[in-house]
């Protein structure tokens, strides 16, 4: 007899032949008693070896039944007795040896009618993998529906385990209660023993993982699953199990997930600890009053504002991970204290100190780690702060080098992205933030979230990539794959506390961080079952930090600064989605155009100036003219105002020759009249048919609102002419004596006065328009100038010392009413020197010119000239000469990008004026 | 007689001469004139091959009734291979007549994200009645992904950029005559020697004009 025979034979002795009628082939799912507080053990019948789950699924059944059936003692009941119980209810007859269920020799043989011939054998893979075993196989299907040896194998047969033990004499003798051959490992589990009827095939058990009787190896280690059928036998008996759909499916589930055979223990553990959660959470849904009682954060929201702002006062805020730009954040987009508090002008003065002294030339904070930068960046936003130029340092540019801003590690990426994203800055490389994105998603370890470096995913790192990804979630497919994966990764890692561990401790900054990651994606942290373990939410987590105003690091510890600034922005994020406002680091909301509705003081009076501004010189001679600007610093857009006047001082020899509204003012008319005796100017701009409001569209203030010409009769002899806006209002209604129908303007103001200096000779007068910032297309070193020329008498061509050829300019010029010329010169080049008129050479003759907008100087502004600016941009093409430097930044900013194709298109649709020319104007006013 | 005989071979000989330079002067000139003709047939089929832009004005507008009326504004080709990703048209009305209600949609389509898109013009209509200058606009900001193309352009049918609509004023009477002129086109390519612009004489231009009927 070959020596398998032999064992196989050996094995046979052990199990007991025993005829069972049963008729169906289905596991069997019947529970025999039900009772919690009941001791007891569980049962279980199982084809898994070759692929048929259950014949009969974890099944308890009660030591008092046992006792009352088989009349023993409780200690005298044995594994055999249990199963007997079951099989007997079931009607599950069995061929066995021995006499009976309750005999001490009790041995499985062949389960009767258990097993459907019709329908083969899957084995696991696991199996099939191994040649010995496939060699092995006599056939993939059962000859009749009795399951016992030698069926598909020559080494098949039912074992028996008790506690994951498998047991060392047969089943009629095992004790189930003290058990005196247990080992001392013997794991009895709730005081609860589970009996496995196992079906194996190969090796007596070493294909289940637990032979540890016949000598042979186990083919793997078979994890422990007591608990967990202890589990499944608990939440079957539940009421809602078979009459709750959502209940029942998911309790199924767990059932389907066992019939897998080699599971390991690691992930039966999983699902032993998830199994709980589900139903509980299922439980306290059909119970409906046991869902989670959201918080309500606003006091403690407050209480924390409140305790860091009075930090702010009191010490100051300056650059710096605490006390600094996260307190900066959180107190900022509270929205609770205006942006021109001093405690937010006085950290701009410092963080204008800071780059002074730390910046490097190419705005760089520190030398390797731009989180330095990001962070001030963000600060910077919040409190509505252009970070492009701060102390003439532009600390955004060092952010547009991928490979910098990532040399210190994921959190690089992820916090120059959120800076770039807070305030729309632009990036020198149109595709940069697709390139952050695509490093950052690349980043995603297997497991699911993101680590700092390597492939251990951390809670803090994800959720902060979460938050800088968060924009880009709906767009992107990748990163809402990615972004879904982190967060089935941070949910599967939230702790029954509600909260994290991360870096070795749990902390209420990893709590903040993920608050602050579902809420960047729209997600109420107190609403998503997937954060809210055994009722507790992440909000209740992080409000288990609390303290009086501030938030601890760690539970035990005492309240930390870090820890309460992380809270702080954490909640106001939280309040700002309850709120339906922009997300915490979309920092645009503070950006608005929106023309800002002045304040009034207690008399009902506009806090709000006029301005004039006339050319700083302007030819002397009989005939010359000459345009002033009016206009003002704000205006009221929630006011139906009919009209606006008012009064400017006409120096004597001036005659006012036109008053027009600039494109600023829409609704009404101009009407004016000079009074001889005194001189004044007397302006009225309403509707006078229709008597409709009249209405200031700008988006942008200062606003020139009228254009007045003056034209000079004779020669003068004064030096000087001085201009003076002596009254302006804005009327509501006709009637005078109601103070409510008038809003006076403020002209007692110097802005509200203008002085221009008449020069009978040729005389310049020189200015900067702007200079380059060698991002966008225009050079560092280089800046566009203006130069105002008085007396020319007939069309002349300028040449500057330095051999550069000045550009007429008809748009400033008619704006100014003087001669203007334009040119781009080295930035050093001296402001002084070009103010001498010595410094030019001046020649009869037709100038060379340009005309702002149009980019391809062929007469006509349109679509080519807009299209032109964008390829240029695009760096589709190159701009090689500086007229078309000048044409093409009509923004008159430093640099030249898809804001000035839009004014393009603005100038040409609306007839806005372009602002390098309101500007230029502007800027020719001494 | 000899002398006689000489004389008369002489002015037989000199009216052959006369005869061969005659015939050889209309032969030149027959020639002259078919290298004209031939100049200005290509002159002209250039011409005439170039994609043109029209006002498609109704010739009477009736000033009873709605007092309302569309010009639809075709483009008879658009060359094949080449990205248009702006344009612009400049259109002059007598604002003192006429008031401008509006654009309305053509047919001619942009590229777009998942095909093609009809594309968002930008004007203003109380602009445009202000200065009696219609000034439309499109403009794809990322020169190409968002381009008028051939594709978008269907040769079969009859392509219109885009419609605009106008109402009388009420002091339009029987007989007035108002004029509608293209003062600027232009079909924007990034390569602006591809373009389609009136400044560069590659585009036909086609005006148009209406009169105030019963």
């Amino acid at each position: 007899m070959k020596k398998t025979k032999f064992v196989a034979f050996l094995l046979v002795m052990l199990m007991v032949l025993q005829v069972v009628s049963a008729t169906a082939f289905a596991a069997k799912n019947v529970v025999v008693t039900t009772k919690d507080a009941e001791e007891g053990c569980i049962v279980s019948l199982e084809g898994l070896s070759i692929g048929k789950g259950f014949f009969i699924e974890p099944t308890f059944v009660a030591y008092q039944d046992i006792m009352n059936k088989y009349n023993v003692e409780k200690e005298a009941i044995t594994a055999a007795m249990a199963t007997g119980y079951v099989f007997d209810s079931l009607g599950i007859t069995v061929e066995s040896t021995g006499d009976g269920w309750a005999s001490d020799s009790f041995y499985m043989g062949t389960i009767d009618n258990i097993d459907d011939p019709s329908v083969p054998a899957e084995f696991p893979d696991f199996l099939m993998e191994n040649e010995t075993f496939v060699e092995l196989i006599e056939s993939e299907t059962n000859s009749d529906a009795n399951l016992g040896e030698f069926d598909y194998t020559s080494s098949a047969g039912w074992m028996v385990t008790v506690n994951n033990y498998m047991i060392n004499k047969g089943a009629g003798a095992w004790l189930l209660v003290n058990e005196p051959d247990q080992p001392a490992d013997y794991p009895v589990v709730n005081n609860i023993p589970v009996i496995r009827w196992q079906f194996s095939v190969y090796g007596y058990g070493a294909d289940l993982g637990t032979d540890q009787v016949w000598g042979m190896e186990p083919l793997y280690a078979a994890g422990n699953r007591s608990a967990l059928y202890q589990a499944i036998v608990k939440y079957k008996s539940n009421e809602l199990y078979g009459t709750n759909d959502d209940f029942t499916t998911a309790i199924d589930a767990y059932v389907e997930a066992c019939k897998v055979l080699n599971t390991e223990q690691a992930d039966i553990d999983l699902l032993t600890n998830q199994i709980d959660i589900d139903a509980q959470q299922l439980i306290e849904a059909a119970q409906g009053g046991a869902e989670h009682q959201r918080v309500d954060i606003t006091d403690t929201l407050n209480a924390t504002l409140e305790h860091v702002y009075n930090l702010a006062e009191t010490n100051g805020l300056s650059v710096g991970a605490t006390g600094g730009e996260w307190a900066v954040l959180g107190l900022a987009r509270s929205e609770k204290y205006d942006l021109d508090n001093a405690i937010f002008t006085d950290y701009y003065t410092k963080v204008v100190e800071y780059v002074n002294e730390h910046a490097t030339e190419a705005g760089k904070l520190h030398s390797r780690k731009l989180t330095d930068n990001s962070r001030v960046i963000i600060g910077l936003s919040s409190i509505n702060k252009d970070a492009t130029a701060i102390a003439g340092k532009n600390i955004v540019a060092p952010l547009n080098v991928l490979s910098d801003v990532s040399w210190q590690g994921l959190n690089g990426p992820v916090y120059a992205l959120i800076a770039l994203d807070s305030r729309n800055y632009e990036t020198t490389d149109a595709n940069l933030r697709n390139e952050f994105i695509n490093y950052i998603v690349e980043k995603k370890c297997a497991t699911g979230g993101w680590g700092l470096s390597g492939t251990k995913a951390d809670v803090d790192i994800t959720s902060m990539t979460i938050q800088a990804l968060a924009p880009y979630y709906t767009t992107n497919e990748a990163v809402k794959t990615a972004v879904d994966e982190a967060l089935v990764w941070l949910s599967a890692n939230q702790n029954d506390e509600g909260g994290y561990t991360s870096w070795g401790s749990t902390s209420s900054e990893s709590i903040s961080q993920t608050i602050c990651a579902l809420v960047a994606l729209g997600i109420d942290p107190q609403e998503d079952e997937r954060f809210i373990k055994n009722n507790i939410s992440l909000v209740d987590a992080l409000m288990s930090f609390y303290d009086n105003g501030a938030f601890k690091h760690v539970a035990t510890g005492s309240v930390d600064g870090m820890a309460t600034e992380q809270a702080l922005y954490t909640l106001v994020s939280y309040q700002r989605m309850l709120d339906g406002k922009t997300r915490l680091y979309d920092m645009t909301d503070v950006m608005t155009e929106e023309p800002v509705n002045p304040e009034y003081d207690e008399n009902g009076f506009l806090k709000i100036e006029s301005y004039i501004n006339t050319p700083a010189i302007v030819t002397n001679k009989a005939g010359s003219t000459f345009n002033a600007q009016i206009g003002l610093t704000g205006w009221d857009s929630t006011k139906d105002y009919k009209l606006v006047d008012m009064i400017v001082t006409v120096p004597e020899g001036l005659r006012v020759t036109d008053v027009q509204a600039t494109n600023n003012l829409t609704g009404g008319s101009v009407y004016y009249y000079v009074e001889e005796a005194t001189g004044k100017l007397r302006v009225v701009y309403a509707n006078l048919e229709t008597y409709e409001n009249v209405v200031v569209n700008a988006t942008e203030f200062p606003a020139d609102l009228f254009t007045v010409t003056f034209t000079m009769d004779e020669v003068l002899e004064a030096k000087t002419v001085d201009f003076a806006i002596t009254g302006m209002s804005l009327k509501l209604g006709s009637d005078s004596q109601d103070p409510k129908m008038i809003h006076v303007i403020n002209t007692m103001t110097d802005s509200s006065k203008a002085t221009s200096e008449l020069k009978k000779e040729v005389a310049v007068f020189a200015y900067e328009l702007y200079t380059g910032d060698g991002i966008d297309i225009i050079p560092a070193d280089k800046k566009a100038v203006a130069v105002l020329v008085t007396e020319l008498e007939v069309a002349t061509t300028i040449t500057y010392t330095d051999g550069t050829v000045l550009r007429y300019n008809k748009q400033l010029s008619d704006k100014t009413g003087v001669a203007t010329y334009v040119t781009m010169v080295a930035a050093e080049t001296s402001m002084d020197e070009m103010n001498k008129v010595a410094n030019y050479t001046m020649v009869a003759g037709t100038p060379a010119s340009i005309t702002f907008g149009d980019v391809n100087a062929d007469g006509v502004i349109n679509a080519q000239d807009a299209l032109d600016t964008v390829n240029a941009w695009l760096r589709k093409t190159e701009v090689t000469t500086d007229d078309t430097m000048l044409a093409m930044n009509v923004n008159g900013d430093s640099r030249i990008n898809t804001y000035d194709a839009l004014g393009i298109v603005d100038n040409f649709v609306n007839g806005t004026e372009f602002i390098v020319v309101t500007y230029g104007a502007r800027f020719s006013a001494n | 007689m000899e002398q006689i005989n000489d004389i008369k071979i002489t002015e037989q000989e000199q009216e052959e001469k006369k005869k061969k330079k005659r015939i050889l002067l209309i032969i030149l000139l027959i020639l002259l004139l078919i290298a004209l003709g031939v100049t200005l047939f290509f002159i002209l089929r250039k011409n005439y091959a170039k994609p043109t832009i029209k006002l498609d004005v109704p010739s009477k507008v009736s000033i009873s009734g709605d007092r309302e009326f569309t010009i639809d504004i075709p483009l008879s080709d658009m060359p094949e291979g080449v990205l248009y990703p702006a344009a612009s048209f400049s259109i002059s009305f007598d604002k003192s007549r006429l008031e401008f209600m509006g654009i309305e949609e053509g047919n001619v389509f942009v590229l777009a994200d998942n095909g093609f898109d009809l594309p968002n013009w930008g004007v203003n209509n109380e602009r445009s009645n202000d200065i009696g200058l219609i000034n439309i606009m499109y403009l794809d900001q990322t020169a190409g992904k968002y381009a008028f193309t051939s594709e978008g352009f269907s040769k079969e049918d009859r392509n219109i950029l885009v419609r605009l609509k106008f109402k009388l004023r009420g002091s339009v009477i029987k007989g007035d005559v108002m004029n509608f002129v293209i003062e600027d086109a232009v079909l924007a390519a990034s390569d602006s020697s591809q373009s389609l612009a009136m400044t560069k004489n590659t585009l036909n231009t086609v005006d148009g004009r209406t009169i105030a009927d019963d």
